[in-house]
C-alpha cells in the first residue's frame, strides 16, 4: 500500500472539506448554478446539486440538511426566549399568492398606544441604523420596540432567507401595531420564481416580480392591522448602485401607495449635500462636518444614521402622537 | 476573502498544493508565495497593494542603510525616522478622522470654515500588524538582534505572509525568515496538530462567537435601555467570549494554515481567562502584541530599572499606548488606563501574596481563587470599553446595570448554556487538542478524512447564516 506524505494528506483533507461543503450546501449551488452563463459550468453545478440532493433523500435526511431546520436558529428559539402563543386573530397571507390589487377591501385603521413598534429589514436594520431608531422610539412614553435586522437578505431571494415567512413569526411573537421596513441594499439582483425560473435585474419582468414581493410582505403586515412605515434607501455613492436603489425606492413608493395602511417614507435627500449629491460628510448642529456614510458608500454611521432617525421618527409622529420620556433610565416600559 | 469561508479554502487548497510542488525550486517557490499574498491581500482591495509594498521597501532598504553606517548618531537619526515614518503612515490612516474632527473644531473656533480637510481615507485591513511586524525588523537590525535581510523578496513576504497579512500572530523577523531559506521545510510534519487548530479556530468562530454575537451581544450592548439588567450582565460576560473566539480563532486558523504551508508560528493566547492577575493575563492574551509592546515600549521607557514608581509610570504609558493602537476614542485610554492600574495593583500586591502564600495551602487556594475572580470579573467588564464606540455608549450601558427599574425580559437557556460552556472549555483547549491528535495519529487515514468532514458538517449546523466580521480586523 502507498504510503502518503502528510503534505499529500493534508491536501486531500483540505479537497475533501470543500466537497463535503458543497453537498451540505447543494441547494443553494442549484441556485446559484441557475444563473450561470456558461452551459457547461452550469451542467457540471447542476449536476453536483442533484446528485447531492439524490443522496441526501436516499439516506434520509433531507430534513437535516434543510437551511430552515438550522440547529443555530432552534438555539436562538430556545424555550425561554419567545413566547409562542399565536396571536388568535393572525392571517396568514400565502406569499405564492397575489396580493389583491384592490387596497379598497382593506380599511383604514387608526394607530393607538400603547405602540408596539416592529423593525425589520436588512444590514441597515441590523447594525447602525436600527440601533439608533430603536434607542430613539424606545425614549417614548407607552413604546416597545422590538427589532429584527438580518444581514445580506431582502425580498429578492425566499430561498436563502424567507422574509415573508419570518414576518408572520415576529407578528405571531411580538404582535406589534406598527412596523418599520428597511429592505432594498442587496435586493437588485436575480430573481427565482417557485417554479425556477430565473428573472434577471433590469427586465421589465423583474419589475413585476419583485413588486408583488414587496405587495405580498406589505398586506402580510397589513392584514394583521399593523400600520407599516416602509424607509427607503438613503442616496448611495455609485452611480451604478445609485440606479438600482432608485428603481427598488420607486416600488417600494408605488406599492405603499396602493396600500391604505402603509406609508412610504423617501430618505434619498437626508444624507445628500445642498445639490441633492452623495457626500460623505455633513454638517452637525454646530456646523461642524462629520462622517455621515462607512466606506462603502451604501452604510450609514452613527451620526448618519441620527439624522436619518430624526427625520424618520417626525414623519412617524404626524400620523401617531408619542410623548416624549426624558430619562435614560426610564426603559423598559 | 474571509478564513471561515468556502471561497478561502478554495483559494488555501490552490495554494497548498503549489506550495509543496514548488519547494524543490527555491526562488520560484518564494515569488509565489509573495504573489499569493498579495493576490490575497488584492481580494479585499486593490490599492491596499501599492501600500504594503511601500512598506516593505522603505523598511528593506532603511534596515540595509543602519546596518551600514558605522556612526551611532547616524544610525539613531535613521531608525528614529523610520520608526517615526511607520507611525506616520498608521495615525495617517488609522487616526485621521480623529484628527480631522480635532482640527476642524480648532478651525471653527478660529471662526474659519473647514472644507478642506474632507477626505474619505479608508484604513486599510491589517496596517496596524504589518507596520508592528516592520516596526520590530528595524529596531531588531538597529539593536544588532538580526542582521538585515538581504532579499527583497523575502523581507516583503515577511511583511505581506497572507495568513498572519490581517490579524497577526505578529512574528518577528528572526523567527520567519530563516523559514524562508533554501525551500524551507522539506515536509510536513505534525499535520494533526494544525488542523486541531484550524477546527478549533473555526470553531471558535462560526459556532460559538457568532452565535453569541447575533443571539445577545450585539442587539444589547448597542440598545441597553431596551433591555433587562440579566441581559446586560450576560451579554457583558458573552462579549468576553465574543472577543476571545473570534481573535484567538482567527490566530488559532493563522497558525494552522501557517503550519499547513510548513511555517511554525508563536503561540498568541493561553488560557487567557484562567488568569490570577492582569500581568497574567498580558502574558496569555495575545502574546506577540504584549511581547512587542514589552521590547519596543515598555524596555526603551527603562522597564523596571529606575525604580518602583517610574516602573509604575512606563507600565501606565505601556498600557496607553496599547489602547492607542487598537483606536482613537476616549474609550480605547479609558481601557489602556485601566489596563495600567491593573497591572500596577498586580506588581503592589506581589509581595502581599507572597507572605499569604507562606500561610499555607489553604490560605493560598483561596486567594487565588479570589485573585481569578477579580481578574475575571475586571477583565470581562473592561471590554465594555472595545464593545461599544463611545464613552457615553459605555455610561449607557452602565446605567441600566444598575437600573433597579428596568423590567425584566425573558432570555434563552441556551444564551446561558452556551456562556457557561465556554468558559468552562476555555480551560480545556489544550487537552482538547491533544485528544485530537492522538485520536487522529491511531485511526486509519480514511477514517481522518471522515471525522474532520463530519466535525465540518456540524459545525455549519451550528454555524449562523451569516459569520459576522473578525473584530480585530478594524483595529
Amino acid at each position: 500500500m502507498v504510503k502518503l506524505s502528510d503534505q499529500v494528506k493534508s491536501i486531500i483533507i483540505i479537497a475533501s472539506v470543500l466537497l463535503i461543503t458543497l453537498f451540505y450546501e447543494s441547494k443553494r449551488i442549484e441556485t446559484l448554478a441557475i444563473g450561470i452563463e456558461n452551459s457547461s459550468l452550469k451542467n457540471i453545478a447542476l449536476s453536483y446539486s442533484s446528485g447531492s440532493e439524490k443522496i441526501k433523500t436516499s439516506l434520509g435526511l433531507n430534513t437535516f440538511f434543510d437551511k430552515d431546520q438550522f440547529f443555530w436558529k432552534g438555539l436562538k428559539k430556545s424555550p425561554m426566549l419567545l413566547n409562542n402563543q399565536l396571536r388568535e386573530n393572525i392571517v396568514d397571507t400565502n406569499p405564492n399568492q397575489s396580493p389583491s390589487p384592490t387596497p379598497k377591501e382593506i380599511l383604514p385603521f387608526k394607530i393607538e398606544a400603547p405602540y408596539n413598534f416592529l423593525i425589520v429589514g436588512d444590514s441597515f436594520v441590523a447594525e447602525r441604523f436600527g440601533y439608533q431608531i430603536e434607542k430613539e422610539l424606545i425614549s417614548y412614553k407607552d413604546t416597545t420596540v422590538n427589532r429584527k435586522g438580518v444581514y445580506s437578505t431582502g425580498l429578492s431571494r425566499p430561498d436563502y432567507f424567507d422574509w415573508d415567512k419570518e414576518i408572520n413569526d415576529l407578528i405571531n411573537s411580538y404582535k406589534p401595531n406598527i412596523a418599520i421596513v428597511m429592505f432594498g441594499a442587496n435586493d437588485g439582483q436575480d430573481l427565482r420564481t417557485l417554479d425556477g425560473k430565473v428573472i434577471h435585474y433590469g427586465e421589465e419582468a423583474w419589475n413585476i416580480e419583485y413588486s408583488k414581493r414587496v405587495a405580498s410582505f406589505l398586506q402580510n403586515l397589513t392584514k394583521n392591522e399593523v400600520f407599516v412605515f416602509w424607509i427607503g434607501n438613503p442616496i448611495p455613492r455609485d452611480d451604478y448602485y445609485s440606479k438600482k436603489m432608485q428603481t427598488l425606492n420607486s416600488i417600494y413608493e408605488d406599492e405603499c401607495k396602493k396600500n391604505i395602511n402603509a406609508l412610504y417614507v423617501s430618505t434619498w435627500y437626508f444624507l445628500a449635500d445642498s445639490n441633492g449629491k452623495f457626500t460623505n460628510y455633513l454638517p452637525d448642529e454646530t456646523g461642524n462636518k462629520k462622517l455621515a456614510r462607512t466606506s462603502d458608500g451604501i452604510h450609514v454611521t452613527v451620526f448618519g444614521a441620527n439624522i436619518i432617525v430624526k427625520k424618520v421618527v417626525q414623519i412617524i409622529m404626524e400620523k401617531i402622537s408619542l410623548e416624549v420620556i426624558r430619562t435614560k433610565n426610564g426603559a423598559g416600559n | 476573502m474571509l478564513f471561515p469561508t468556502f471561497i478561502f479554502f478554495i483559494f488555501f487548497l490552490a495554494v497548498l498544493i503549489l506550495n509543496w510542488t514548488l519547494k524543490k525550486k527555491p526562488l520560484l517557490w518564494r515569488i509565489f508565495l509573495l504573489t499569493a499574498s498579495y493576490f490575497f491581500y488584492a481580494t479585499w482591495n486593490l490599492r491596499f497593494l501599492f501600500l504594503i509594498f511601500a512598506v516593505s521597501l522603505f523598511n528593506f532598504y532603511v534596515a540595509k542603510k543602519i546596518q551600514r553606517k558605522d556612526s551611532e548618531k547616524e544610525r539613531k537619526i535613521l531608525v528614529s525616522g523610520a520608526v517615526a515614518s511607520n507611525i506616520l503612515v498608521l495615525a495617517l490612516f488609522k487616526y485621521f478622522d480623529f484628527f480631522r474632527v480635532s482640527a476642524e473644531l480648532l478651525l471653527s473656533k478660529l471662526g474659519l470654515q473647514n472644507n478642506v480637510l474632507l477626505f474619505n481615507i479608508i484604513l486599510p485591513i491589517g496596517l496596524s500588524f504589518y507596520i508592528l511586524r516592520a516596526i520590530s525588523y528595524i529596531i531588531d537590525v538597529f539593536r544588532g538582534k538580526i542582521k538585515a535581510e538581504e532579499s527583497l523578496l523575502d523581507f516583503s513576504i515577511y511583511i505581506a505572509f497572507f495568513p498572519q497579512l490581517l490579524s497577526g500572530p505578529i512574528m518577528r523577523a528572526s523567527e520567519f525568515l530563516p523559514q524562508l531559506k533554501d525551500g524551507g521545510v522539506k515536509k510536513l510534519e505534525n499535520m494533526h496538530e494544525y488542523f486541531a487548530l484550524i477546527l478549533g479556530g473555526l470553531f471558535k468562530k462560526i459556532a460559538i462567537a457568532s452565535f453569541l454575537a447575533t443571539g445577545i451581544v450585539n442587539d444589547v450592548l448597542a440598545v441597553p435601555q431596551n433591555h433587562s439588567q440579566l441581559s446586560v450582565v450576560l451579554a457583558l460576560y458573552a462579549y468576553a467570549i465574543v472577543i476571545y473566539c473570534d481573535f484567538s480563532g482567527y490566530s488559532d486558523i493563522a497558525v494552522g494554515i501557517s503550519g499547513l504551508l510548513g511555517f511554525k508560528s508563536p503561540r498568541n493566547f493561553n488560557s487567557p481567562y484562567s488568569s490570577l492577575n492582569f500581568s497574567d493575563f498580558w502574558k496569555r492574551w495575545h502574546i506577540t502584541f504584549s511581547s512587542w509592546l514589552k521590547d519596543y515600549v515598555y524596555i526603551p521607557l527603562g522597564g523596571n530599572r529606575k525604580g518602583k514608581l517610574r516602573k509604575y509610570i512606563n507600565l501606565l504609558i505601556t498600557m496607553i499606548v496599547s489602547g492607542l493602537w487598537h483606536g482613537t476614542g476616549l474609550n480605547f485610554i479609558f481601557w489602556g488606563i485601566s489596563h495600567g492600574i491593573g497591572l500596577i495593583y498586580g506588581h503592589i500586591k506581589e509581595g502581599a501574596r507572597d507572605k499569604i502564600i507562606k500561610k499555607g495551602r489553604k490560605f493560598r487556594f483561596l486567594n487565588n481563587f479570589l485573585s481569578w475572580f477579580l481578574t475575571l470579573n475586571s477583565i470581562c467588564l473592561l471590554w465594555l470599553f472595545f464593545a461599544v464606540g463611545s464613552l457615553e455608549d459605555v455610561l449607557d450601558v452602565l446605567r441600566q446595570l444598575f437600573n433597579w427599574r428596568a423590567s425584566s425580559e425573558p432570555i434563552g437557556i441556551y444564551t446561558i448554556l452556551v456562556i457557561i460552556f465556554s468558559f468552562i472549555i476555555f480551560g480545556f483547549e489544550d487537552n482538547i487538542r491533544k485528544l485530537f491528535v492522538t485520536v487522529q495519529n491511531k485511526i486509519p487515514f480514511a477514517f481522518q478524512v471522515l471525522s474532520i468532514s463530519v466535525f465540518i458538517i456540524i459545525l455549519m449546523k451550528l454555524g449562523p447564516d451569516i459569520i459576522p466580521p473578525f473584530i480585530y480586523f478594524k483595529f
